[in-house]
C-alpha cells in the first residue's frame, strides 16, 4: 500500500460530554476518491472539519503529506491544497456569482505583496471562466449567489473549490438539493475533478457513493466501524445493520 | 492614618463601587446574552435613574427615607416605560440586528443626554441619604447607608438570580438564550421575552442610579464612567456569562476602589482597561465565556 | 483601470478633487475655510470607512487614532521644536504604531466584542491624555499658532495643504479598495469564515487595513493640528469617535465618496442648527437613530442601489 496523502491518527473530539469524532484514524491515499458515509450525527462533518481546520481537535494528529497539520491555522491548510465545500452552503450571498468565483481564483494568483494591490485580469479571467464552465455555472455569472436556487448554490461551491486548484477536495454532501437528472452530470464531473485532485467524498445517497468511490470508510456514532474498497464494505454485516439495511 | 485602616477604607469603597457595578453590569450582560444586542445607552439609564431619585427627592420635600422609597418605585418604571418604547420603535424595527442597535442605542444616547441637559440643567446635584448613620470603627467612621447599598446589591443580585434559576419567566428567558426559533415553536413568546429582558436589564441600571445617587449626585453626563466600566466587566467576565460578570464586577470594583484612594481614578479606569487587553490575549472569549 | 467602468471610475475621483481645487478660487472667506476644515474631517472618514464600509469592522474608538496624529504632530512641535512636516510625519507614524499595537490584540475579539473594546480602549486613551495633563495640558489643550511656520496662517496655504492630505487620503482608499485586496476586505466583510477557507489569512488582511484606517486617522489629526492650530483631549472623546460613524453612515457606508459626502452635509447640518440651538447634539442623535430606521444605505448607498450601480 503505498503511502498516504493525507491521514488522521487517533483523532478525538468532544464538545462538552459529547465525544462527536472518537479515536478515528483514517489514510486517504492520492487520487482517490474516498467516500465518507454513516448516519447523521455520526461525526463525518466534524472529522472533515478537523482535516481542514475549522475545528480544534481535542486530541490527536493530523498529516498532509507526511508533514503534521495539526496546528496549522485553517487559511493555510487552503493554500497548501486542502480544499472544503460546505454542507450548509456559506457562500458571499451578496456578491455576483462570478466575483464568488474570482475571490477563490485570485488566492493562486496572489504571490507577492504586489499582486495584493495589482493582478494581472487575463489571466485571472481565464481561471474563472474555466471553473465556471466546468460547473456550467457561465449563464448564470452575474446574478447575486444568493439568487441562485439551492442546488446550484452547492455547485457554486464546488466551482470556487476548483478555482483554489485543491489537491485534497473535501466534498460535503455536494450533491444535496440536486434534482434527479443533474446528480448524473455531477457525477461525471466529480469523477474529471479526481483525475486533477484526490477527493473526499462526505454523501447521503449510496448510489452516488458506490459509483464514484474507490474507497468507503463507514462512521457511526464518531467512530469507524468499517473501512475498505467497496466491495467489501457492502457486504460488511456491521455495514448492513447500521446503516444500508436502513436503506 | 497608617496603611491598614487605609487599605479597609479603600476595601469599604471598593465594595460599594463593586456592588452598584455588578448591578449595573448585570443588565446590560442580561440583555446581551438573552438577546445579542449591547444597549451602548445602558449608562443612560443609569443616570436617568439618579436623575429621576432627585426628581422624587425634591418632591417629597422633607423626608429623604420617603424620597428614596419613592424612587426605587418611579426610576425604574419610568425608565423600564423607556425601554420598552425603545424595544418598540427601534430595535424591533431593525431587527436586532446587533450593529444597528448599536447605532441606534448611541443615538438614544445622545438624545437621553440632552432631554436631561434640557430638562434638569447642567448641574451635579446632591440627593440626601434616605438614613443617616456612622459605623464606628477605631480609626475612622464610616457612612452606614453605603453599607446598605452593599446589601441592597446584593440581595438584587440573588434576587434576579433566582427570578432566572427558579421562575417561568426565568426559564421562558433560558430557553430563548439557548435557542429563540426553538423555543418559539415551543410556545414561548420571544417577542414579549426580549421586550421583558430589555426593559428588565434597563431596570437594573435604573436601581444601581438610584441606589448611588446619595453618594455620587446626580449629574446628566454620569452614564459614562458606569458605561465603560460595565463594559470593561462583561469583556473580561465573557460576554453573556452572567457569573463571569458578577466575578469581574468584584475584581474590577474592589482594585478600581483601591487604585483611586491610593492613585488616582482616572488611573484606576485606565489599569482596568489594560488589564482587558490582558485577559484578550490571554483568553479572547473572557474568563468565563464559551470558548469557540 | 482601462476603459468602461474603469475609466468612469477614475474621472468621477480625479473630479471631485478637480472640483475641490477650482472651489477655492469660487468661495467666500467663511465656506473657503469650512471647506478646508470639512477636507481634513473628511479624511477622517474616508479612513474609517476603509474599516466599517469595506471590511465590516465597527469602530467605537477610532478618536484615540485622531488623537495619536494629532498628538504626536502637536506635542513634537511644542516641546521639540519640530517643524511643521517632520511633526506631521511623527504624527501619521504615531498613529500607525498605535493602530497596529490595538489592532494585534483587539482583533482577537469579532462582532460586538471588538466594538466594545474599541470604545473602551478609545476613553482609556482619552483617560490617558487626561491623566499626563502636564504634559498635554488636558482638557484646555494648547496653541501651535507661535511656533509653526507664518506660512501656515495663510487660508490659502490651509486650504491646499487640506485638499493635498485628503486627496492623497481619497485617491489611495479608492485604489486600494478596487484593488485584489480591497475585494478580500469585502469578502471578509461579507463572510470572514468563507474567506478564511478560501485560503486567506484574515486576521492580517484585517490588520493591515485597521493600520491604514489608524493612519488615515492619524494624518487627519494631525493636519487638523497643523492647520487650525489647537490640540485639545476633546478631539479625543467619545462623541469624536462616533463623528465619523455617523458621517460615514449619513454619505453610504462602503462607497468611496460617501464620507467625504456625509462629512460636509453633517458639518453644515451642525452649522446651521447650532444658529438656534446649543444642543447640536440632539442632531447628533437624533440622525443615527433616523439613519438606522429609514435610510440604513445612506445617500452613496441609495444611489448607487437606484442609478449607478458601476460607482465603487
Amino acid at each position: 500500500m503505498s503511502a498516504a496523502l493525507l491521514e488522521t491518527e487517533a483523532l478525538t473530539r468532544r464538545f462538552g460530554g459529547l465525544t462527536a469524532v472518537d479515536d478515528v484514524s483514517i489514510g486517504v491515499r492520492a487520487g482517490q476518491i474516498h467516500a465518507i458515509i454513516g448516519p447523521n450525527g455520526a461525526g463525518k462533518t466534524t472529522l472533515v472539519g478537523m482535516v481542514c481546520g475549522r475545528v480544534r481537535p481535542s486530541a490527536g494528529r493530523i498529516r498532509f503529506e507526511g508533514r503534521d497539520i495539526t496546528r496549522t491555522p485553517a487559511w493555510r491548510r487552503a493554500l497548501a491544497g486542502i480544499v472544503y465545500t460546505f454542507q450548509v452552503t456559506s457562500i458571499f450571498r451578496a456578491l455576483s456569482v462570478r466575483e464568488n468565483v474570482a475571490l477563490a481564483a485570485r488566492r493562486r494568483l496572489m504571490h507577492s505583496p504586489a499582486r495584493w494591490l495589482h493582478l494581472d485580469p487575463m489571466a485571472l479571467e481565464d481561471r474563472v471562466d474555466a471553473a465556471l464552465g466546468t460547473l456550467d455555472l457561465r449563464e448564470q455569472e452575474h446574478r447575486p449567489a444568493g439568487e441562485l436556487p439551492y442546488g446550484h448554490q452547492r455547485l457554486l461551491e464546488v466551482a470556487m473549490a476548483l478555482a483554489l486548484e485543491p489537491r485534497v477536495l473535501v466534498l460535503d454532501e455536494p450533491a444535496q438539493g440536486l434534482a434527479e437528472h443533474e446528480i448524473d452530470t455531477f457525477c461525471e464531473r466529480v469523477r474529471e475533478i479526481s483525475s486533477r485532485a484526490t477527493v473526499i467524498l462526505i454523501e447521503h445517497n449510496i448510489d452516488v457513493v458506490l459509483r464514484l468511490s474507490s474507497h468507503i470508510t463507514v462512521m457511526d456514532r464518531g467512530r469507524i466501524i468499517a473501512d475498505g474498497d467497496p466491495a467489501s464494505v457492502e457486504a460488511d454485516p456491521g455495514v448492513q445493520r447500521a446503516y444500508l439495511g436502513r436503506r | 492614618m497608617s496603611f491598614g485602616p487605609h487599605l479597609l477604607l479603600a476595601l469599604l469603597e471598593g465594595a460599594v463601587t463593586a456592588c452598584v457595578l455588578a448591578v449595573t453590569a448585570l443588565g446590560l450582560s442580561l440583555v446581551f446574552g438573552v438577546m445579542r444586542i449591547v444597549n451602548v445607552a445602558h449608562g443612560e439609564f443609569y443616570m436617568l435613574g439618579a436623575v429621576v431619585a432627585w426628581f422624587c427627592a425634591s418632591l417629597t420635600g422633607g423626608s429623604a427615607l420617603g424620597g428614596f422609597l419613592l424612587a426605587l418605585v418611579c426610576a425604574p418604571l419610568v425608565v423600564a416605560g423607556l425601554a420598552i418604547a425603545t424595544d418598540w420603535l427601534v430595535l424591533r424595527r431593525v431587527n436586532y440586528h446587533p450593529e444597528s442597535t448599536i447605532v441606534a442605542t448611541i443615538g438614544l444616547l445622545y438624545l437621553l443626554q440632552q432631554a436631561v441637559l434640557s430638562g434638569y440643567g447642567p448641574d451635579a446635584r446632591p440627593v440626601e441619604a434616605p438614613i443617616y448613620f456612622r459605623v464606628a470603627f477605631p480609626w475612622f467612621g464610616y457612612s452606614g447607608y453605603k453599607l446598605v447599598v452593599i446589601g441592597a446589591s446584593v440581595m438584587l443580585l440573588l434576587g434576579t438570580w433566582a427570578v432566572l434559576a427558579r421562575t417561568r419567566a426565568g426559564l421562558c428567558m433560558r430557553a430563548t438564550q439557548q435557542d429563540p426559533e426553538m423555543a418559539l415553536a415551543h410556545g414561548v413568546p420571544v417577542r414579549l421575552v426580549y421586550t421583558a429582558v430589555f426593559a428588565a436589564g434597563a431596570m437594573l441600571a435604573a436601581v444601581a442610579g438610584v441606589l448611588i445617587v446619595p453618594i455620587q449626585q446626580a449629574h446628566y453626563l454620569m452614564g459614562l464612567d458606569p458605561l465603560l466600566l460595565s463594559f470593561i466587566v462583561v469583556i473580561i467576565g465573557g460576554l453573556g456569562s452572567l457569573r463571569g460578570t458578577v466575578v469581574a464586577a468584584f475584581v474590577i470594583g474592589m482594585s478600581d476602589g483601591v487604585i483611586s484612594m491610593f492613585f488616582s481614578p482616572t488611573l484606576a479606569k485606565i489599569l482596568a482597561t489594560l488589564l482587558v487587553a490582558l485577559v484578550l490575549v490571554v483568553r479572547p472569549s473572557g474568563l468565563f465565556g464559551e470558548r469557540p | 483601470m482601462k476603459g468602461g467602468p474603469g475609466a468612469r471610475v477614475l474621472a468621477l475621483h480625479l473630479g471631485l478633487i478637480a472640483a475641490l481645487f477650482a472651489a477655492q478660487f469660487v468661495l467666500g472667506a467663511y465656506h473657503h475655510t469650512n471647506l478646508a476644515r470639512i477636507m481634513v474631517l473628511a479624511t477622517y472618514a474616508v479612513g474609517y470607512n476603509l474599516l466599517l464600509g469595506y471590511t465590516g469592522l465597527m469602530s467605537l474608538g477610532h478618536a484615540m487614532f485622531f488623537a495619536a496624529g494629532m498628538y504626536g504632530a502637536g506635542l513634537s512641535i511644542y516641546y521639540l521644536g519640530f517643524g511643521a512636516i517632520p511633526g506631521f510625519a511623527l504624527g501619521v507614524a504615531c498613529a500607525l504604531g498605535l493602530a497596529l499595537a490595538f489592532g494585534a490584540f483587539a482583533l482577537r475579539t469579532s462582532g460586538v466584542s471588538f466594538l466594545i473594546v474599541t470604545m473602551m480602549f478609545g476613553q482609556a486613551f482619552y483617560l490617558t491624555i487626561l491623566y499626563f495633563n502636564q504634559v498635554t495640558f488636558g482638557d484646555q489643550g494648547f496653541i501651535l499658532s507661535d511656533r509653526l511656520p507664518a506660512a501656515l496662517v495663510d487660508p490659502d496655504v490651509k486650504y491646499n495643504a487640506a485638499l493635498l492630505v485628503f486627496a492623497a487620503c481619497f485617491l489611495a482608499s479608492a485604489f486600494l479598495v478596487r484593488s485584489p485586496f480591497g475585494r478580500i476586505l469585502v469578502a471578509i466583510r461579507e463572510n470572514e469564515a468563507r474567506a478564511r477557507l478560501l485560503g486567506y489569512d484574515t486576521y492580517t488582511c484585517k490588520l493591515v487595513v485597521l493600520t491604514l484606517s489608524g493612519g488615515m486617522s492619524g494624518a487627519a489629526g494631525a493636519a487638523y493640528a497643523l492647520l487650525f492650530s489647537y490640540v485639545g483631549a476633546s478631539f479625543a472623546a467619545i462623541l469624536n469617535s462616533i463623528y465619523p460613524l455617523l458621517w460615514t453612515l449619513l454619505g453610504g457606508a462602503g462607497t468611496t465618496l460617501g464620507p467625504v459626502l456625509g462629512t460636509g452635509l453633517m458639518f453644515y447640518l451642525v452649522d446651521f442648527t447650532s444658529g438656534w440651538t446649543s444642543a447640536y447634539l440632539f442632531v447628533v442623535g437624533g440622525a443615527l437613530l433616523v439613519l438606522v430606521l429609514f435610510f440604513p444605505l445612506g445617500v452613496m448607498g441609495t444611489v448607487r442601489a437606484k442609478l449607478a450601480p458601476w460607482i465603487p
